[in-house]
């Protein structure tokens, strides 16, 4: 079953409108669009440890595994497995300003989310917790919902992928 | 005592040495002469059945590589170095230089990026001649279509993502970069022609565009839409003829698409299974190859639903192209991930799965393993015969 609801549909579209013919540098705001959450969050000030972020309480499931929810669309090394989270980078790595969206839905809840698949960069890859699901992926010239491509762009750390997050970004529907 | 035990000892030790055969003497030959330390020279042109298979080193990516293959023999011939996220090799049509688009970094994997592509002899796969490209090649998973070369050549495309999309090119007889072309929305490089390609673009239309003189990129037409969101084509097509190429989409459906003088037309669509074969998908990281001497298709095929295109092949289903018909289909004893087929007229087949570190060398009439290249590195993507150019020289 495809995974793509409306507001995936919607993201695609508006990038694939903003990957047109248009100007050069004017689309990059539509991979902007669909950055995680993650970058957004205050940066604590305050040197301090710092544990990963826990999932949340209304879910479900084993986060070190491949078939938990978050997980549908991706491709890679689980960050739960290599010193991060679903949601937290491994330390001495740096998130993907940019990345790809997919959509999985709650069992919890029944509900859909948009799911931001941004990886953790600056390191080689970690190894563990191989996960491929590919569920609604689409080719690489598509690229906003492609999860073959590296999409450690645009970090300061470099191109060296080492793990995948999947950071809620909201209800789909 | 102790003089006594160590007599007894000794005495022991006598009649064991008395009771053992005699050693039969030595032969009377020439002393090991003092040897001379060399290096391997190879041809200094692939011939038909030497294979290059690419190792993306999956696990310590900084490290990619290229091991080159003597298919007949099984000989492991050598290496060529890749760097990050090493997609491939391109092989001058006459077979003699291998150009390796790279991604390195001054400290493995950190530091300051540098893209460049590096000439390599095929006789010595030496490292030679090296030209800086914008530090914005592709890192994905391989594609033959990032790294095309003109036919005759004389040109190699990169194709960058960063996402802004472009092309790099390198003008490979100079040895020099002529520069970097937006190529707004689209991606990827199908070669329709001596200056010609055709992109992808995430619509689902196709882009043509081609090189000038001077190697400049020029956009030309787009199509309508040719695919549909629900099934996407690949970004795995196959070229089955100058500027003739063979799409598969996700589900299984082909379209034969021409781009000859820039003028993008749909040829032939059909689809790989029958109405009673729904289940069965094309997949894997290479999952399409064309023999054009015969006008076969070789489709790595698998049982499986949405989301799957990934996945290896657990048979090969072959078609002739021209009668859009399948002819034969062969069970694999273990699944691949990569199929190719020399380009000669008594052709093999080569299968890999990504991770097994073997390349089975196969009668591509039968399907038959003829022989079994193992140990080679750790995550084996792309399989790239020898060019069809060397090949008919080389005979």
């Amino acid at each position: 079953m495809r995974r793509l609801d409306r507001a995936a549909e919607y993201l695609a579209r508006s990038a694939a409108r903003g990957t047109s013919r248009r100007g050069f540098i004017g689309r990059l705001g539509a991979f902007l669009t669909v950055s995680g959450a993650a970058t957004l969050l205050p940066v604590a000030r305050a040197r301090a440890e710092r544990a990963p972020n826990p999932v949340q309480v209304q879910e479900q499931g084993d986060p070190m595994s491949c078939e938990y929810w978050r997980y549908c669309a991706v491709d890679g090394f689980l960050c739960s497995c290599c010193g991060g989270s679903a949601s937290s980078c491994p330390p001495g790595t740096e998130p993907s300003p940019i990345t790809w969206v997919g959509t999985c839905r709650n069992p919890v809840d029944g509900r859909n989310y948009i799911i931001s698949y941004n990886d953790c960069c600056g390191k080689a890859a970690c190894g563990r917790c191989n996960c491929s699901r590919d569920e609604g992926a689409t080719p690489t010239y598509q690229p906003t919902t492609s999860n073959d491509l590296d999409w450690c762009l645009g970090t300061q750390a470099g191109v060296a992928y080492h793990c995948s997050t999947s950071v809620v970004l909201g209800p789909a529907d | 005592m102790k003089t006594l035990l160590a007599l007894s000892l000794l005495a022991l030790g006598a009649s064991q040495a008395m009771a053992a055969p005699p050693k039969p003497a030595p032969p009377k030959l020439a002393p090991l002469k003092p040897e001379e330390l060399t290096t391997v020279e190879l041809k200094e042109q692939m011939p038909p059945h030497w294979v290059l298979v690419n190792d993306i080193s999956f696990l310590h990516i900084a490290d990619g590589r290229a091991y080159l293959i003597d298919a007949d023999s099984g000989h492991f011939l050598g290496t060529i170095p890749g760097g990050m996220s090493h997609t491939g090799v391109a092989v001058s049509p006459d077979g003699r230089t291998a150009m390796v688009p790279g991604t390195y970094y001054s400290r493995g994997s950190r530091g300051k990026r540098t893209d460049v592509v590096t000439f390599y002899k095929i006789s010595d796969l030496m490292p030679g001649d090296e030209v800086e490209i914008p530090a914005k090649r592709i890192q994905s998973l391989p594609l033959p279509s990032t790294i095309p070369l003109t036919d005759d050549g004389r040109f190699l495309l990169v194709y960058n993502f960063t996402p802004e999309q472009s092309v790099s090119v390198v003008d490979a007889q100079a040895r020099k970069l002529v520069g970097e072309f937006p190529t707004p929305g689209c991606g990827l490089m199908h070669m329709t022609g001596s200056r010609g390609f055709l992109m992808q673009c995430a619509d689902g239309s196709l882009q043509a565009a081609a090189l000038d003189a001077n190697g400049a990129v020029h956009l030309g037409a787009t199509t309508k839409p040719l695919f549909t969101a629900d099934d996407p084509a690949s970004d795995k097509p196959v070229r089955i003829g100058p500027s003739t190429w063979l799409f598969t989409t996700f589900a299984g459906d082909v379209a034969v698409i021409d781009g000859a003088g820039g003028q993008i037309a749909v040829k032939a669509r059909w689809k790989l299974a029958g109405a009673d074969e729904s289940a069965w998908r094309p997949g894997g990281l290479q999952p399409l190859a064309y023999h054009a001497p015969s006008g076969r298709l070789f489709v790595l095929m698998h049982k499986g639903g949405a989301g799957t295109h990934k996945f290896p092949g657990e048979e090969i289903w072959v078609y002739d192209v021209a009668a859009a018909k399948r002819t034969a289909r062969i069970t694999l004893d273990q699944p691949a991930s990569a199929v190719a087929v020399s380009g000669d007229a008594a052709p093999l087949l080569y299968t890999t799965l990504f991770g097994s570190g073997t390349l089975a060398v196969r009668d591509p009439g039968t399907g038959a393993v003829l022989r079994k290249v193992e140990g080679l590195g750790s995550d084996l993507t792309l399989i790239q015969p020898a060019p069809v150019a060397a090949t008919a020289g080389a005979r």
